[in-house]
């Protein structure tokens, strides 16, 4: 089972343990073999420095940790750099939150960032949580065909992720916020189980809210391993 | 250990893949091991509450462990309070409704009040939506106005769930129903140490959301099992004055042999 969403560091605008010890806990009580993770301290200080401590995280956690980089288009053309930077050290999946760093997603920056994760191979996580996100996601990264996680989505949304998953091959979406098993089961039958990616927000957030439905919902076998771990290994394995 | 909802609803929302009957919830209730609910009406939250729940009224009607919230409307204070004296004397009406589609933008309205006030005497619980920081305090400050009822403030504020429980931790006649989109770790065992637990309760929301995605919550946080017992049924059970029957959730009271 590979988690597609953890964080760990310092959480600022509630009291919560994210320290790599409850990371590391919770995935093993709740048997998860491997989980991408980033630090926090990327989100809210210095993107380099973060992408410093995810690294070293990652790198003496026997594989249980895989890193996932991110960058701050505020810094952009430094941002370049670290991508490039960061992918030769093997940096595969990349975060951006416009959602806590109060940037717009339609700025010039976001272009080049586009661009080169694109050519570093990337697949991004965003998060799409917002009525609106999944369209305005899908259009700026479908001219790049750039594989696309969408966090936090739920079934309130039903009606937007239908029409954006139809018409646009590089979105999947994150099952955490889905709620029901019924709309995983709709969402894998109608546009296939390998759009589906498991994810929890851990620690941050409950992991059996996010896993409860996926594992009472009647996939096959086949499609529940998709999206329990093994689309996201093949999008990070194929990039 | 039993399990009951103090909010589902009868009718689903527009984006929803669900139909909203109450075999629907007696299905995905059942399936869930949830023994008993107290149901809602999705029309009434959102159109003609009379309407609303009148069709809840009939859903329910003759059936065991399940129970009805009356919708009320603030805009319409007269017949709001009509509403609550005809379906409160139903005896299974256990509490009133109040969505926040309709409740305007204040939540501690004198339209509410006015509603409130013609309620007292039936002493019957008050359940409100809260989506956030507003609506919470709007809540808080109906419970120190209307002393003898007791409020639940449903969703815990959403996103803002630490504002309701600082907020309620001071106010005894206000409780806190769980379930929300936001799966936030460990705002339960918070939420426990706060205001301790008996002034907890387990909703689904169904079919908003689902029962697996709030009792995922109820499962992982790091309470004592005897809490966990009064969050998912026993405060329930003593604030609507519920007794469960041994019987399928929604079963006919000839299925049950009551």
């Amino acid at each position: 089972m590979v988690d597609a969403h953890t964080l760990f560091g310092f959480w600022p605008s509630r009291r919560a343990d994210l320290s790599a010890e409850a990371l590391v806990r919770t995935l093993r009580q709740h048997g998860i073999d491997r989980a991408l993770t980033l630090s926090t301290h990327g989100i809210f200080a210095d993107y380099a420095g973060g992408n410093d401590e995810t690294l070293e995280l990652c790198g003496r956690s026997n594989g249980l940790l895989e890193p996932v980089g991110t960058v701050d288009p505020r810094r952009y053309p430094h941002v370049l750099r670290e991508i490039k930077t960061r992918a030769d050290q093997g940096v595969r999946a990349w975060r951006l939150f416009p959602e806590l760093q109060d940037w717009a997603w339609d700025s010039r920056p976001v272009d080049g960032i586009l661009r080169a994760l694109k050519d570093a191979g990337a697949v991004l996580l965003l998060d799409a949580s917002r009525p609106g996100d999944p369209t305005r996601v899908a259009a700026r990264t479908s001219e790049l065909a750039l594989p696309t996680v969408l966090l936090g989505v739920s079934g309130r949304l039903m009606g937007e992720l239908l029409a954006v998953l139809n018409e646009a091959r590089h979105i999947l979406v994150e099952t955490r916020r889905l709620a029901d098993p019924e709309v995983v089961v709709a969402l894998a039958r109608q546009f296939g189980a390998d759009r589906l990616v498991f994810g929890t927000a851990s620690p941050l957030q409950y992991v059996s809210s996010a896993r409860l439905p996926l594992e009472t919902a009647p996939l096959s076998d086949e499609e529940r391993a998709l999206i329990l771990g093994g689309t996201i290994s093949r999008l990070l394995e194929g990039s | 250990m039993p399990i009951i909802d103090v909010h589902a609803y009868i009718g689903a929302p527009p984006e929803s893949l669900r139909q909203g009957t109450l075999r629907e919830v007696q299905q995905v209730l059942g399936a869930c091991r949830i023994n008993a609910a107290v149901l809602a009406s999705g029309r009434a939250g959102t159109g003609d509450f009379r309407r609303g729940n009148e069709q809840l009224q009939s859903a329910i009607d003759g059936r065991v462990n399940v129970y009805g919230l009356v919708a009320i409307n603030p805009s319409y204070p007269e017949e709001s309070s009509e509403e609550v004296r005809r379906r409160l004397s139903h005896p299974q009406f256990r509490g009133l409704k109040l969505a926040r589609e309709t409740a305007g933008p204040r939540i501690d309205s004198e339209g509410l009040k006015t509603v409130l006030n013609a309620s007292r005497r039936y002493g019957r619980p008050v359940l409100v939506e809260t989506a956030d920081a507003d609506d919470v305090r709007g809540v808080v400050a109906l419970a120190q106005e209307f002393h003898t009822l007791r409020f639940v403030l449903l969703g815990m504020g959403g996103p803002h769930w630490e504002t309701a429980i600082r907020a309620c931790e001071p106010v005894l006649n206000t409780c806190l129903e769980i379930g929300s989109l936001e799966a936030d770790c460990d705002k339960v065992a918070d939420a426990l140490a706060a205001v301790g637990a008996r002034r907890l309760v387990f909703g689904s929301h169904f079919p908003r959301l689902h029962p697996l995605y709030v009792l995922g919550m109820v499962k992982d946080a790091a309470i004592e099992d005897r809490d966990r017992d009064r969050l998912l049924w026993r405060n329930a059970a003593e604030l609507f004055e519920l007794e469960l029957v041994n019987a399928p959730l929604a079963a006919t009271r000839e299925e049950a042999g009551a």
